[in-house]
């Protein structure tokens, strides 16, 4: 096997300085009924060469494209003869009545361009129904369906490696910014396999990708091919690809995934990168504008009614229709019309994805509001697009409108309804009334960082009233604790008292209490028990001389009682007072 | 310093007033607008206060649709109806551009103690609900203070019934101030805006179409992905649209 291809491909090297291509191109039937679907099969035979190039079809203005296969053939004869036959089969519906000429089909290869005969085409309502191809479809495998399931017959011998053969086969690999490039996957089995394979396609970075479609917006289509000695059943599915930006793209390999049999591995697929050259616009006659619009296409407009009123509604619309994408494009502004108010356009597209390329109607409605009656001219709408296929940019403008905008017709009298009152017509309500302040809603209030402050306040507040509510509670109950609580408040007031009493005797009498009081009812005893040596044990762990200070100050007191000193003494004596409490308010 | 303070304050409370008074007279003035025919002056008035008050919305969406724009329309009666759930006039207009629009909307079914409850908060406004809910807490709080002053005394127990009342008031408020707030919080309704919208079976343009629907109709949202959103229709029906076909009630 391996020296067969090794001499084939000797062969081909030998032979392809002197190849030798035959184009030609037949349609199959050529004389059928408007509406039906034909064959245009295009031949390219060549001695001598395995990688043939595509032959291109003409734009065809008379003819809807519903799909596209291709096969290809490899015969050796004797030692020396290598023939490659590949077939293009267009399907394509000619829609009205009447006799169409298909222009050459053209190949360029190796410097040359070859080209068939044109194809004539009759379509004659009295002719024979074609056979439709339709039949052999609907049995196909899927690449994504797993319920319509070929059936299986188990694989008793090796499988070769041309039984399965998964190919990626692009239209173009030279284009401009927004002109689609078709890719087809096809997936030749000549054997049955166990599952339906799983396609993982590439992810298309820097592609704008729509998903093609064949007849009855079916997304993939299976034929029969013949390659050599074998025929294979093809499964095919498309994808439009449009390139956003200039530079050399590269469309990552598909993998596609075929489990066999279940008793062995699955076999795995994979195509081979494609690089797909996007070079700019040409700059040469470029208009000022210029929308990135790319393709071949028919503009028209109109506008509803074609009588507005004043201050009534029109709508100005334009339709874009014809080959090409326009997703990525945005509507044109609004044109300036006098007399006019125009608001932003409604922008609708409807992709024909089923053709050999997408079709796009793009349907623009501008809303309008007339607001001045009397005669309007709407003018042309200028649109321009690069053609690829012509290499040039094409402009072409909407026809000019003229309009007749009525004055506001006066409201014919309301109906006068005698007995029950019936509702002549219903219609949405009438607007709010006008108001002194308009108020403003403003932040919610559950939104304001507030709401939850308030929220939190009552747990710090119940805290507190349990806290206050306890402390009243042992002071009530509590003696010595209420006698503690309230020493130096006591004491503290007993002296703001005395301090302008003018009897030293009283005076002195009045500290004495004060003092006493306030030392019995810090260490809940009796006062009279307070003596000199009651102080000394209670303080002697005391280390600021508080102890001292105490018994001086009761001396002081007890001598001072039967001794009257100066009011100046007094004063110093109801300060000495307050500053023993004071210290020993800190000790405790 | 005290005398910039309350310069401060009064210009503050000025510049306020005005703003109030000019968004006033604006609104005045486009309804005058409007009564006089001229819808999109009158629109144009509206879209230029930059407050919010259900009249505004509930006058814009008659504006819009007087201009045609069921979409727009649809999303300011229903943001109106946000602001005040008790709007009778926008709740007919709904009911009618219902009628008119392609789409028409299964409505849930409501209980009649559902309805009732309703009726009752929806004849506050959304603040005045939240702040009876708080005066009623607060009065739980108080009450609980109280108590812990009381609660050994004869008074213990009407405290103790002040508290189970406030507290049950304060509870069933804050539940129904609850749910009328997720419903104003809740944005995942919302309104188509194109006349036609394709609706895919996953968040690609090459997604298979799940199903077509027009201008006005009213969709519950869910997660975005890839510039789409998954939309639910009241049928229950989930796809995924282009999240710049709709706009957000």
């Amino acid at each position: 096997m391996r020296k067969l291809f090794l001499v084939i491909s000797v062969l081909l090297l030998a032979q392809s300085a002197f190849a030798n291509i035959k184009l030609s191109a037949k349609a199959e039937p050529a004389i059928l009924p408007p509406g039906e679907a034909f064959r245009l099969v295009i031949t390219v035979e060549e001695e001598g060469s395995l990688s043939l190039p595509d032959p291109v079809l003409p734009r065809l203005k008379n003819f809807e494209i519903v799909g596209k296969s291709t096969s290809q053939q490899i015969s050796v004869t004797g030692l020396s003869s290598v023939t490659v036959t590949k077939s293009v089969v267009y399907q394509l519906v000619v829609p009205k009545e009447g006799v169409f000429t298909i222009p050459p089909v053209t190949l360029t290869y190796d410097g040359k361009t070859y080209a068939t005969e044109p194809v004539t085409i009759t379509a004659d309502p009295n002719a024979p129904v074609p056979r439709s191809p339709r039949t052999a479809r609907r049995r196909s495998p899927s690449f994504y369906s797993l319920f319509d399931r070929p059936p299986f017959k188990r694989a008793d011998r090796g499988i070769r490696k041309d039984d399965l053969i998964f190919t990626a086969e692009f239209d173009k690999n030279r284009v401009v910014p927004y002109e689609q490039v078709i890719v087809t996957y096809s997936f030749y089995q000549a054997i049955d396999i166990w599952e339906n394979p799983d396609l993982d396609k590439p992810d298309f970075k820097g592609f704008w990708v729509e998903n093609m479609e064949f007849l009855n917006g079916r997304k993939e289509k299976t034929t029969k091919a013949t390659i050599g000695d074998k025929t294979y059943r093809v499964t095919q599915v498309r994808f439009a690809l449009i390139p956003l930006t200039p530079g050399e793209h590269e469309v990552a390999p598909a993998t596609l995934v075929a489990q066999v049999d279940p008793w062995s591995n699955p076999v795995r697929l994979r195509t081979q990168p494609y690089a797909i050259n996007v070079e700019p616009f040409p700059s040469a006659d470029k208009p000022a504008g210029f929308q990135n619009m790319v393709g071949d296409y028919e503009v028209s407009t109109s506008v509803k009614p074609d009588k507005p009123e004043v201050n009534g509604g029109a709508t100005l619309t334009i339709v874009i229709e014809g080959e090409g994408y326009l997703k990525p494009v945005p509507a044109p502004y609004a044109p300036v019309i006098d007399g006019f108010e125009i608001f932003d356009p409604q922008v609708k597209d409807t992709l024909d994805k089923s053709g050999a390329r997408t079709k796009i109607r793009r349907v623009i409605e501008y809303p309008m509001i007339p607001r001045t009656a009397g005669k309007v001219t709407i003018p042309p709408i200028e649109f321009t697009w690069y053609d690829p296929d012509l290499g040039e940019y094409v402009k072409k403008s909407t026809e000019v409108i003229e309009l007749d905008v009525k004055p506001t017709a006066t409201a014919p009298p309301a109906p006068v309804a005698e007995g029950d009152v019936v509702q002549m017509a219903e219609s949405i309500r009438f607007i709010k009334p006008d108001v002194k302040k308009l108020e403003d809603y403003g932040t919610p209030l559950h939104r304001s960082l507030w709401l939850f402050v308030f929220l939190l306040t009552p747990a710090p507040v119940i805290l507190v009233s349990y806290m206050i509510a306890r402390k009243r509670e042992k002071l009530a109950t509590d003696v010595a604790y209420s006698r503690l609580f309230n020493a130096a408040k006591n004491a503290s007031r007993q002296l703001d008292e005395i301090k302008n009493v003018p009897d030293p005797k009283d005076f002195y009498a009045g500290v004495d209490k004060a003092v006493r009081g306030y030392l019995a009812d810090l260490w809940n005893i009796p006062a009279p028990s307070i003596d000199e040596e009651t102080v000394n044990r209670k303080l002697k762990d005391s280390e600021n001389g508080i102890a001292s200070d105490i018994t001086a100050l009761l001396n002081t007191v007890k001598m001072a009682r039967y001794a009257p000193t100066s009011s100046s003494d007094m004063a110093k004596d109801i300060e000495k007072a307050k500053e023993v409490i004071k210290k020993m308010e800190q000790l405790s | 310093m005290r005398l910039i303070f309350v310069i401060l304050l009064l210009s503050i409370f000025t510049a306020g007033t005005a703003f109030a008074e000019s968004d006033t007279h604006k609104y005045n003035e486009a309804n005058k607008l409007f009564t006089g025919g001229d819808y999109l002056s009158a629109l144009e008035l509206y879209n230029s206060i930059g407050i919010k008050n259900q009249n505004l919305e509930y006058n814009r969406g008659v504006a819009y649709f007087k201009l045609g724009r069921l979409g727009k329309a649809v999303l300011h009666f229903n943001r109106a109806l946000r602001l005040n759930p008790d709007d009778e006039d926008a709740k007919a207009n709904l009911k009618y551009i219902d009628s008119i629009k392609k789409d028409k909307e299964k409505k849930d079914k409501t209980g009649t103690l559902e309805e009732l409850l309703s009726a009752f908060t929806n004849s506050f406004s959304m603040n005045g609900l939240t702040s009876i809910t708080l005066l009623f807490y607060l009065l739980t709080a108080i009450s609980i203070s109280g108590y812990i002053f009381v609660r050994k005394t004869g008074n213990a127990r009407r405290v103790i019934g002040a508290i189970v009342v406030f507290s049950t008031a304060t509870l069933v408020l804050a539940s129904l101030t609850a749910v009328r707030i997720y419903k104003f919080e809740n944005k995942t309704m919302a309104v188509a805006m194109q006349e036609e919208i394709v609706a895919r079976t996953g968040p690609t343009e090459n997604a298979n179409t799940a199903f077509i629907f027009h201008e006005g109709t009213v969709v519950t949202t869910g997660e975005t992905r890839n510039g789409f959103v998954k939309v639910i229709l009241s049928s229950g029906i989930t796809a995924w649209a282009p999240l710049r076909d709709l706009e957000k009630i």
